[in-house]
């Protein structure tokens, strides 16, 4: 056989046949945790159900039994968080692939440039110093603000940490990860201050949101976090060829044509939106924007036209079944995801990197 | 036509380049040689637009290139660095393609593919495509960006010549892979293409150049046809080592040998 025909099939294996099929699998994938997670807990609701359940939501006549009960509680309880779930892990992961195409390192993570940190120190301040100064403010109007908080919290750290980068309209992305690092080493210092300044109930708050959780979403709180959690997602999704062409190198991007200070500064925009979002709402879920890039680049390989939509479905699928297991597998208690994410993602990151350093020494 | 116009630029206080005016000519190979520190790749970096003059101006095809959109640029004009490092397993084949991001929407993925083989093709590069490029030794890598620069201003609708500029292609290269790499340059030229090549062997820039600029200091010391600047007067004073000049054995050019 001739090399032009084995060339033209392993073309055609790597560029066309094969993240189709880890499409359709990830699509099959997604499908299925949305099933699992809007079915399993102390009411079970069959696919079938749920599916008529929605099916009647929408309006389509009724072709099957389901309980009341089941109906209100996949509507009112279920739904909402599931789609949470999605939008959030779509998001962190998303996000995740882009920073690490800005900083052309498969290490970095948004986290590192303050988002999640400085969303905390905000909540904390709320949640804490909240307990002390606004005694007079109703607890319930503290929650409410508390998301808002962190989200702004996350845009201003990060915005501190991009103009500490930036010189006359160039922003060094190196210097950027430095001073996101030092920024988040003095959060880390006063976060751990509020810790110790804190009382049992505001230590009990401030815990439950540095570990994450999915639990006590509503729909108005989704409706208003939607936008901003999937917009600034799938806007990234656009901005795939741009970091390709910064993976070679910044200059060389120029001369590929890419605007570079300004793929720079739209993607660090974007993922402080999204991930700003995601944080105010779940707290601090680790792991997720690390990894999923990771095992989607695995799958489908580097170029981030196809990498990037592949692990925004497979974090969203990801991070709905490990909220099913953060309800399920300690009831009647809930287990923060956070440290489900972190428990499997930790080994799994290590186990990687042993992985991909054998490979390299041969 | 790329021409340099009157170019000024300094860092910190610093002069780097001082008065230079070059011009890149469709069909030929200019070489820019020079001692290290002379301002070469300051110049290439001028050149290609990355890097704005303190004062002077450069021209493409008779527009200013500050005033060309990027992607229009890039469609005219490819940059093949020393080295270029690609942080994650990119194919052969995907790295190469990248060269006609400019060009998204002009050509169908069918032709892209097509001119991608070309390119490869022509660099010997044609074998590697389904390898990872992290992979390769620096021989190949250098070969793969090298059509992956002539991918970049190939097959665009005509709107004049199109200019490679090369930034020490050869550095850290085997001999074989030395003049591969500028035989393919040299064919480019023969094609049309305007070729600007920054060399630190001078008798590279005999082998291949059809205009040779020596750059000391910061300034012009001498341009123009190769046999008429490389010349051990020449050489001597910008590159200060004690040279003899002779003809090249096989070859009608200049073969310089240091003596010292």
């Amino acid at each position: 056989m001739s090399r032009a025909v084995l060339s033209g099939r392993a073309v055609l294996r790597t560029h066309l046949t094969r993240p189709r099929i880890v499409m359709l699998m990830l699509g099959l994938l997604l499908i299925v945790s949305v099933l699992l997670s809007a079915g399993i807990g102390a009411v079970p609701i069959p696919p079938r159900a749920i599916l008529l359940v929605l099916g009647r939501a929408l309006g389509l006549p009724a072709l099957g039994d389901h309980t009341p009960l089941q109906a209100t509680v996949l509507i009112s309880i279920r739904l909402p968080r599931v789609l949470l779930g999605l939008m959030v892990g779509a998001s962190l992961s998303a996000a995740g692939a882009a920073t690490q195409g800005l900083f052309r390192n498969p290490l970095a993570d948004p986290g590192l440039i303050g988002i999640s940190s400085g969303a905390a120190l905000a909540a904390g301040l709320l949640i804490v110093l909240g307990d002390r100064l606004l005694t007079h403010m109703p607890l319930e109007y503290r929650a409410a603000m508390l998301p808002f908080a962190a989200f702004l919290g996350g845009l201003v750290t990060t915005g501190i940490v991009y103009h500490l980068a930036s010189r006359q309209g160039r922003t060094h992305v190196t210097t950027m990860l430095l001073a996101g690092v030092a920024l988040n080493a003095g959060i880390g210092a006063t976060l751990g201050l509020l810790i110790f300044l804190s009382n049992d109930q505001s230590l009990r708050d401030l815990n439950f949101w540095l570990l994450g959780s999915l639990s006590g979403v509503t729909w108005p709180n989704l409706i208003v976090a939607a936008p901003l959690l999937t917009i600034p997602a799938l806007l990234l999704l656009k901005l795939a060829s741009p970091l390709n062409g910064l993976l070679l190198g910044e200059t060389e991007a120029f001369h590929l044509g890419f605007a570079v200070e300004r793929t720079k500064r739209t993607v660090t925009v974007l993922t402080a939106l999204t991930v700003g979002a995601a944080v105010a709402l779940t707290g601090i879920i680790g792991f997720v924007s690390l990894v999923v890039p990771h095992i989607a680049r695995q799958l489908v390989g580097p170029d981030h036209r196809v990498m990037m939509p592949a692990a925004l479905l497979l974090g969203a699928s990801l991070l709905t079944l490990a909220d099913l297991l953060a309800r399920t597998l300690a009831l009647p208690q809930e287990i923060p995801i956070g440290i489900l994410t972190s428990a499997v993602g930790a080994p799994f990151f290590l186990v990687q990197l042993l992985r991909h350093r054998a490979a390299a020494e041969g | 036509m790329l021409a340099a116009q009157a170019i000024h630029f300094a860092r910190r206080g610093t002069p780097i380049l001082s008065d230079v005016t070059v011009t890149v000519t469709p069909g030929k190979v200019t070489a820019l040689i020079g001692p290290n520190g002379a301002g070469k790749s300051t110049l290439l970096h001028i050149l290609s637009g990355a890097l704005p003059p303190d004062r002077g101006s450069v021209h493409l095809h008779g527009s200013q290139l500050a005033d060309l959109p990027r992607m229009a640029l890039a469609r005219l004009r490819a940059v093949l660095p020393q080295t270029t490092s690609v942080s994650f397993p990119f194919t052969v084949l995907q790295v190469v393609l990248m060269g006609r991001s400019a060009h998204a929407g002009l050509t169908t993925r069918t032709e892209d593919r097509a001119i991608a083989q070309d390119a490869m093709r022509m660099t010997g590069a044609e074998a590697l495509a389904d390898r990872a490029f992290t992979s390769l030794s620096g021989g190949e890598q250098q070969r793969v960006q090298l059509a992956r620069v002539i991918a970049q201003i190939s097959g665009a609708p005509s709107s004049g010549a199109r200019f490679l500029l090369l930034d020490e292609p050869t550095n850290h290269l085997d001999l074989s892979h030395q003049l591969k790499i500028l035989g393919v340059a040299r064919s480019l030229a023969r094609g049309g293409a305007g070729v600007f090549a920054v060399l630190h062997d001078p008798n590279l820039a005999a082998m291949f150049a059809d205009q040779v600029i020596i750059l000391s200091k910061g300034r012009i010391v001498a341009q123009g046809r190769t046999d008429d600047v490389l010349r051990a007067d020449i050489i001597e004073a910008a590159l200060g080592v004690r040279v003899i000049v002779q003809r090249h054995p096989a070859f009608d050019v200049p073969h310089i040998v240091p003596v010292a």
